[in-house]
């Protein structure tokens, strides 16, 4: 905003001069500062709706979740309203539950997996499309489908291919004489068939974010290394991978918020199963709240859910800003 | 990097594209395809790839979808609404007025792109039976927009504030206040992130599946995803009519994808790398 008022340099000089010959008479300055103050609060009007709106449906709900962690909350407090404060213990309970360990482990899985993955096929595709070469734009922008379709869309796309023993996959792998495949309801296969899916569908968003950090590297650069004898592979690693840190980082930040708070995906495909072979935190804090009707320890599982992604976040606005600032 | 070849040599790669593009795209053609194919063919042993015979019987589920897709159409074009209603003066006000301390509100918005759906279900839901917003549209509505608010505040300070300070200067000059210089001067030149900020927070409402599932209990008021999850659980599963179903919920995201792609790199883009 400051760039603009460069044009007007030497008229800036004007006024601050200006002010300090002011200084004796006070009467229009305070003036000034009521006005000044009658206008912040006007501005301040333009933040109401929505201190209020994100108020609702964010922080009260979270302070909510975290007085239910501490709370006896079950069936019977849906009705009467009445629970009692019981401490630790609905965290102690979750928390020493063998399903935590499985689930956390789960999830730790899901998402690095998930995240590296579709990383490594949204670069190399990006790398691919910044090739111009006809249709090239119309096809990136089709590769954006399944980021864009509704959740349930992709995972009932899944389910049809995969589903045995007549889904497409199988039949296919029928031909070559192995067995129909329990792509999703066997217990050794349920976690990458859902893994497999949710990098299908994050694909688009790296490949989006990348193309875009590739367009703002300065051509003259490759021109440049070019000249001086830069293979394509030392050109990759000497100069797009630097200047693509910036939006890398971004990637892999809300990549792993992200993920590690999916849910729909698995609800939709598995509901954690079989038994709890693909159990996420989210799925098994939605289970314990919505099945089992147990919303302390429900609250208390999202809370560590929370934790993980509030620290990966800060963490990285702290790098950012350090940054900046050197 | 940029590699341009000979004239072969970028048709070939054209030939590879799309190759990339049919294979990562197939689960959801299949979809389509497979929608109009009578059911029985899916039990076949062997692999078909072009449907063998052509039918329209699975749109018969159409009649009893139709309540669910105007549901589902309904909150999600509210949604789209009430974010850019809330979102609009707020990016504006963040961007503007050049408060010494909008980092921690940016912070703030920031956070709530983090926080699980399933931190805010429980509470929301439990709140919501209080005040009787569950199995009701309004209630979907709020929620829903809990994900397009925030979006589009993202999405509007990163073009706002690349706007030069002098255009609002030039129309407060003439007169102008701070709502009519948003609504006359500020919305008009940053159209297309309004724009992509509305498809976004519409997508986000028609996708959604945790508000459709959580919010409702008596399945009083159905959105389609909610709709389609039911009918894939049923055990008497009747594919075709899925298929029919999941193609339907396919069109929104087709249709943006060919009238409105200078809107989707947009939206992708400013919402996640704002500087």
């Amino acid at each position: 905003m400051d760039a603009t008022r460069s044009t007007a340099v030497p008229s800036t000089t004007a006024p601050s001069t200006a002010g300090d010959t002011n200084q004796p008479n006070n009467e229009p300055r305070a003036g000034f500062h009521k006005a000044q103050r009658r206008k912040t609060w006007s501005q301040l009007l333009f933040l109401l709706p929505v201190t209020v709106f994100l108020g609702l449906v964010f922080a009260y709900p979270m302070g909510f979740n975290l007085w239910l962690t501490f709370q006896s909350f079950n069936l019977k407090s849906m009705i009467t309203g009445v629970s009692e404060f019981v401490g630790l213990e609905n965290v102690k309970v979750a928390l020493s539950d063998p399903n935590f360990g499985h689930a956390a482990v789960n999830t730790v899985v899901f998402t690095v997996v998930s995240i590296v993955t579709q990383f490594v096929i949204g670069l190399a595709l990006s790398l691919f499309f910044y090739n111009t070469f006809p249709l090239s734009k119309v096809v990136r922008a089709m590769l954006v489908l399944p980021w864009l379709v509704p959740s349930i869309v992709a995972t009932t796309a899944w389910r049809f291919v995969l589903r045995d023993p007549n889904g497409f996959l199988n039949q296919v792998l029928g031909v070559v004489g192995i067995g129909p495949v329990h792509w999703l309801t066997s217990a050794n296969l349920a976690l990458p068939s859902v893994i497999i899916i949710n990098i299908w569908i994050g694909i688009a968003f790296n490949l989006v974010l990348l193309h875009s950090g590739l367009q703002s590297v300065p051509v003259e650069r490759y021109e440049a290394a070019q000249l001086d004898g830069a293979g394509y592979w030392q050109r990759f690693f000497y100069i797009t991978l630097p200047a693509l840190v910036p939006v890398i980082a971004v990637l892999l930040t809300l990549g792993f918020v992200y993920t590690l708070k999916q849910f729909d995906l698995v609800w939709t495909l598995t509901q954690g199963g079989p038994g709890n072979a693909s159990q996420l935190l989210s799925t098994w804090s939605y289970s314990l709240s919505f099945n089992a009707n147990n919303y302390g320890q429900g609250a208390a599982v999202a809370d560590v859910l929370f934790a993980a992604s509030a620290i990966i976040i800060v963490a990285y606005t702290l790098v950012q800003r350090k940054q900046t600032n050197a | 990097m940029r590699e341009n070849g000979t004239l072969l040599r970028r048709y070939a790669m054209t030939v590879i594209s799309i190759l990339i593009l049919l294979f990562l795209l197939f689960p959801l053609l299949w979809v389509v395809l497979s929608s109009f194919q009578p059911t029985s063919d899916f039990y076949a042993p062997t692999p078909y790839l072009i449907p063998r015979n052509f039918t329209l019987e699975n749109y018969g589920v159409f009649s009893s979808q139709i309540g669910p897709l105007l549901t589902s159409l309904t909150i999600a074009l509210l949604s789209a609404f009430f974010s850019l209603l809330i979102g609009i003066p707020a990016a504006y006000a963040l961007a503007i007025f050049g408060w010494r301390w909008v980092a921690i509100p940016m912070f703030l918005i920031l956070v709530t792109q983090v926080v699980p759906g399933i931190m805010v279900a429980t509470p929301l839901f439990l709140t919501f039976a209080k005040i009787g917003l569950l199995n009701s549209i309004p209630g979907l509505v709020i929620a829903n927009s809990s994900a397009g608010v925030p979006f589009t505040i993202l999405v509007l300070t990163a073009f706002m504030g690349g706007i030069p300070d002098t255009l609002r200067e030039a129309a407060q000059l003439d007169g102008a206040g701070e709502w009519r210089t948003m609504i006359s001067i500020i919305v008009p030149v940053t159209r297309s992130a309004v724009v992509a900020a509305g498809l976004f927070s519409f997508l986000f409402a028609w996708g959604d599946f945790l508000w459709a599932l959580t919010l409702n209990t008596d399945g009083s008021v159905t959105p389609l995803s909610l709709s389609i999850f039911k009918f894939v659980g049923n055990f008497q599963t009747d594919w075709g009519g899925i298929m029919a179903t999941a193609t339907i919920a396919l069109i929104p995201a087709m249709i943006l994808l060919v009238a409105a792609q200078r809107y989707i790199s947009v939206g992708l883009t400013a919402g996640a790398v704002k500087d």
